[in-house]
């Protein structure tokens, strides 16, 4: 089945949940809506000609400077400076976030990429640990990097970051961090070698 | 002590006596020290006088216990540098032990994360004394790749344990650890090393925009 006849016939079933089909990349996209993640996950899994059975990879996008397709100018983000210090960007990210779901099917050897945007300000979405296990490690990494709260997931924590960890590293307003605990993280160091 | 007088391979035959097989007194041989007179003087055929402290620094130059201890990329050209092809054992420093507690050296190879470093602060607390550390490739020295944008990363291992010998590269190839092994030898021989910065380094680093 192609990616057309796999939207078409997702939009024949949710209606009002598929927001739109991008058919002009390599990887065609189909786009949905947070709340009938689960449902969509469900119905892709477990209808016959579709038989989605293999999440291959489940990741997080910070649209935050890009336009709807993606392009956009770079967005100045924060850094640590040459001399060591950090160099804060006053400029608090409005963009939305996503999650972009990768599938592929064993059966019929077919793939989508299914796109699914969040607001900023909640970043909230529904689980789709209980369909494919492995999107249950794929969640919490991308909670742990950007913060998206994935309703129903039975252990959304922190994956790779320590767990009193401050905020989520892989949004483009991301204040970069002096410490963490008793570790120096800004380039004091080569400041000081410098000096001497 | 009197005026070393310069001696050749036979000190080696005399220090270990004519007992011991051949494989042992290459191991003892004094020839990898550069000269046994620098250490200590033979009296007679099977007498040796010399400093207590410079043969314990020679022992323990001869027999670096590293410690089995890998971060990131960096680690595959250690494992690479202590296996068969560039056999780091020929200097001595091929036990890789299990435990900080019998480990002398700390290869630092990799990145030094935020999560991490904690750990290696620890690791290192726990070394018996004397301890060295050797900081293996950009990420240790000061952040490498990671400086600019990496959140996580600490910009150079000196910041958590004091370094011995810094070995740069992304990665350090095995002669290049096995280099700094050499000058990690010197350091403990108390010499300086045998690498001296030539100019252009300066007149190089000098041209670099800031
Ligand atoms: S210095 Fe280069 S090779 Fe070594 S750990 Fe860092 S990135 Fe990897």
């Amino acid at each position: 089945m192609t990616e057309q006849e796999i939207y078409q016939r997702l939009q024949a079933r949710f209606d009002d949940s598929i927001l739109g089909f991008e058919s002009d990349i390599p990887q065609p996209v189909v786009s949905c809506t947070p709340e009938a993640v689960g449902d969509i996950a469900k119905y892709l899994r477990d209808d016959p000609a579709l038989s989605f059975d293999r999440l291959l990879c489940l990741s997080g996008v910070d649209y935050e400077g890009l336009d709807e397709k993606g392009k956009g100018k770079h967005r100045e983000i924060n850094r640590y400076e040459e001399d060591g210090t950090v160099n804060p960007v006053e400029d608090p990210g409005t963009g939305d976030l996503a999650v972009v779901y990768h599938l592929e099917s064993f059966k019929h050897h077919h793939r989508l990429c299914l796109s699914v945007r969040v607001p900023r300000e909640t970043p909230k979405i529904a689980s789709v640990g209980h369909v494919w296990i492995t999107a249950q490690y794929g969640e919490r990494e991308t909670y742990d990097f950007f913060g998206i709260e994935f309703e129903g997931n039975p252990d959304l924590r922190r994956l790779f970051l320590p767990e009193d960890w401050v905020g989520w590293p892989l949004r483009k307003d991301y204040e970069m961090p002096v410490r963490y605990n008793d570790v120096p993280l800004e380039g004091l160091g080569l400041a000081v070698r410098d000096e001497q | 002590m009197s005026e070393p007088k310069q001696t050749g391979p036979e000190v080696a035959f005399n220090v270990v006596g004519d007992q011991i097989a051949d494989d042992r007194e290459q191991m003892l041989d004094f020839r990898i020290d550069e000269d046994l007179a620098k250490v200590a003087t033979p009296r007679s055929d099977h007498v040796i006088v010399a400093r207590v402290e410079d043969l314990f620094r020679w022992a323990q130059l001869s027999s670096i216990w590293p410690m089995t201890f890998g971060l990131a990329c960096c680690a595959i050209e250690m494992m690479s540098a202590a296996g068969t092809r560039y056999d780091m054992d020929r200097f001595g420093a091929g036990a890789m032990r299990g435990t900080p507690r019998q480990a002398d050296l700390m290869i630092v190879s990799g990145t030094v994360t935020a999560k991490m470093a904690t750990r290696i602060k620890r690791l290192y607390d726990q070394m018996p004394d004397p301890k060295w550390v050797i900081a293996m490739g950009s990420c240790a020295i000061g952040g490498g790749p990671y400086f600019k944008y990496g959140y996580h990363v600490v910009k150079g291992v000196d910041m958590m344990v004091p370094v011995d010998v810094y070995v740069p590269g992304c990665p350090p190839r095995p002669e290049v650890l096995l280099d700094g092994l050499m000058r990690l030898q010197d350091k403990i021989r108390g010499k300086r090393g045998k690498w001296r910065k030539p100019k252009w380094v300066d007149e190089y680093i000098n041209t670099i925009p800031r």
